[in-house]
């Protein structure tokens, strides 16, 4: 497959189709062809071929697609940022990815009106293709990097899996683009000719107009995070008469429950839901499995299923031995999807990527094991909490909440209920004594931390200490503090 | 309707928002505050239901409606005298 070709083949195919949707604008594949290349072009002409990124901040603007495209074709990666991330993590990020150019949809817009033919030289297939920032242990963003060739392997397998009728999709895109699970509707939909229907923050904020969205979509193909569609599920006219075209719900990122699999199989009796699992270092996603009615009779806690073809997946213990069957240890990757590691962090991409018969493989740092053929996935070996399919590093939240002034020591713990992490609890000892109420205090500290960290990484719950109760090593006894809620 | 009827909703919200706050502050703005959101929102639903036996539709609601906790005990009230 060549990628790049393939999205670029439609604006001759079916110039008029439309590419993309957000709110009132449409984009079509011959525009974003013509306006791709232009910038390209212009980016080309400006930078020559340092190869530096180029981060395009946004939400789900048409323009971030005719940048992310622009980019690529100018052979440079694109590192995605969501207006969702406070201006103190965008700065961080760009400070580690040194970008050539940071790009808005309105500087896109500007950038890309005046047709010329993109350059010669675009994205090889080692080429980094997109570098996209997870959170980190102590408080540092870091950057996976993925090439073309690793996006390229991610799509075909797709296509050969979902068999998708060629310009006659309609994918469902949920997750902002600084999300990877996006990277799953954005090039399934663009390669496929398809039209791909975003749903914007004030969309979800707004469930009424949210079910209304839905219902004029036209969606084919549903993706999003399992609690996404939890939370439609809510209503119960949420059914195939709402969506009528639907044909396939595909879940990634986070524990999709055999619950949720069976109310969407009983209100959507003409799709099929798919089960799917990979962490952003091995491109979105490598393991899938329909979920049908056998195996919601077989399994209570469901599979996350086999790998792509052509990569290996297997358990290992802690002398990186593999494990038999139904043995349970750390899931590891292997295989052409796997990223080349961290951008600029060679000490990190050492401590979790090596090669394996002399491919990249990665240790995922998620506990699992294999039953009938099938992978499980059963949680992580670290402090690392999945919310809303958002991956969250304890030490990161902890890290941020220490460099607040009023702030002298943290620890974060997830609130766990029904076996699944709900929200953040912080417990906080002050670096002085105040006047303000609780409420008070931990609102000024949600706001304050708010200035760093996305939303989603914002703990709920506060609880103000005096000082830690200290385990025998005089550590922070953070079970018992997790006990305490 | 009895007396302790807002006392249970607030109860729920207060749960639902994980802060006591709302009953001390009936006129907290609770979407400002970023103590509710979408998922939040229909997880009242769920519990209100469960509670008092109230279906709602998340497609026919208006946030608006739940601004406040006072704003919620209001429409609740609503919604029952509608329903009795």
């Amino acid at each position: 497959m060549n990628l790049i070709d393939q999205i670029d083949h439609w604006a001759l195919a079916a110039p008029n189709a439309i590419a993309h949707i957000s709110g009132d604008r449409r984009l079509t594949y011959s525009e974003l062809r013509r306006r791709s290349d232009a910038l390209a072009a212009h980016l080309a002409d400006r930078f020559g071929d340092d190869s530096a990124p180029i981060a395009v901040l946004g939400h789900r603007e048409p323009e971030m697609l005719i940048a992310f495209l622009g980019a690529v074709k100018s052979r440079r990666p694109y590192v995605p940022l969501d207006t969702v991330l406070p201006l103190q993590r965008i700065d961080k990020i760009l400070a580690i990815s040194r970008p050539a150019l940071l790009l808005t949809p309105e500087y896109v817009a500007e950038l890309s009106g005046a047709p010329t033919p993109a350059p010669a030289t675009r994205a090889q297939r080692d080429d980094p293709f997109y570098i996209l920032f997870t959170s980190g242990s102590t408080g540092e963003p870091k950057g996976v990097i993925i090439t073309l060739d690793c996006l390229e392997h991610f799509v075909a397998w797709m296509l050969e899996e979902q068999k998708f009728t060629p310009l006659s999709e309609t994918f469902l895109n949920t997750a902002p683009f600084s999300f990877d699970l996006s990277v799953m509707d954005l090039y399934c939909s663009l390669v496929t000719g398809g039209t791909l229907f975003s749903v914007s923050r004030d969309l979800v904020a707004n469930p009424k107009m949210l079910y209304r969205a839905l219902g004029n979509s036209g969606a084919t193909t549903w993706v999003s995070t399992p609690s996404f569609a939890q939370m439609c599920l809510v209503e119960e006219k949420f059914a195939q008469a709402m969506v009528p075209r639907i044909r396939r719900f595909l879940f990634c990122g986070e524990t999709l429950t055999a619950q949720t699999a069976a109310r969407l199989l009983e209100r959507f009796p003409q799709a099929q839901v798919w089960n799917m699992y990979g962490p952003t270092e091995a491109t979105v996603a490598t393991t899938s499995v329909r979920i049908d009615y056998s195996i919601l009779e077989t399994y209570s806690a469901l599979p996350v299923g086999r790998a792509m073809p052509g990569t290996d997946v297997f358990v290992v213990n802690d002398a990186g031995e593999t494990l038999a069957t139904n043995e349970r240890g750390e899931i590891v990757i292997a295989g052409p999807n796997v990223s080349p590691g961290y951008l600029g962090r060679p000490d990190l991409t050492a401590a979790v990527f090596f090669e394996h018969c002399g491919r990249r493989a990665y240790r995922t740092g998620d506990q699992g094991r294999f039953r009938d053929n099938l992978l499980f996935f059963e949680g992580r070996m670290d402090s690392q909490v999945k919310l809303s399919g958002y991956r969250i590093e304890l030490g990161d939240v902890e890290a941020n909440l220490v460099a607040l002034p009023s702030v002298r020591d943290a620890v974060v713990t997830p609130v766990i209920k029904n076996g699944a992490a709900q929200s953040l609890a912080a417990f906080v000892v002050l670096s002085g004594r105040s006047a303000a109420s609780h409420f008070e205090l931990m609102q000024a500290l949600r706001r304050q931390l708010g200035e760093r960290l996305p939303v989603y990484m914002l703990p709920r719950k506060f609880v103000f200490l005096d000082a830690f109760p200290l385990t025998a090593n005089g550590k922070a006894d953070r079970a018992r503090l997790a006990q305490s809620l | 309707m009895n007396a302790s009827f807002p006392d249970k909703v607030l109860q729920l919200v207060a749960s639902v928002a994980e802060t006591d706050e709302v009953r001390a502050n009936l006129d907290l703005p609770l979407y400002d505050n970023q103590l509710f959101d979408s998922i939040r929102t229909v997880e009242l639903m769920i519990r209100i239901e469960e509670e008092f036996g109230v279906k709602i539709s998340p497609a026919e609601f208006e946030r608006e409606n739940w601004g406040t906790p006072r704003k919620i005990i209001a429409d609740l009230e609503r919604r029952m005298q509608v329903n009795a």
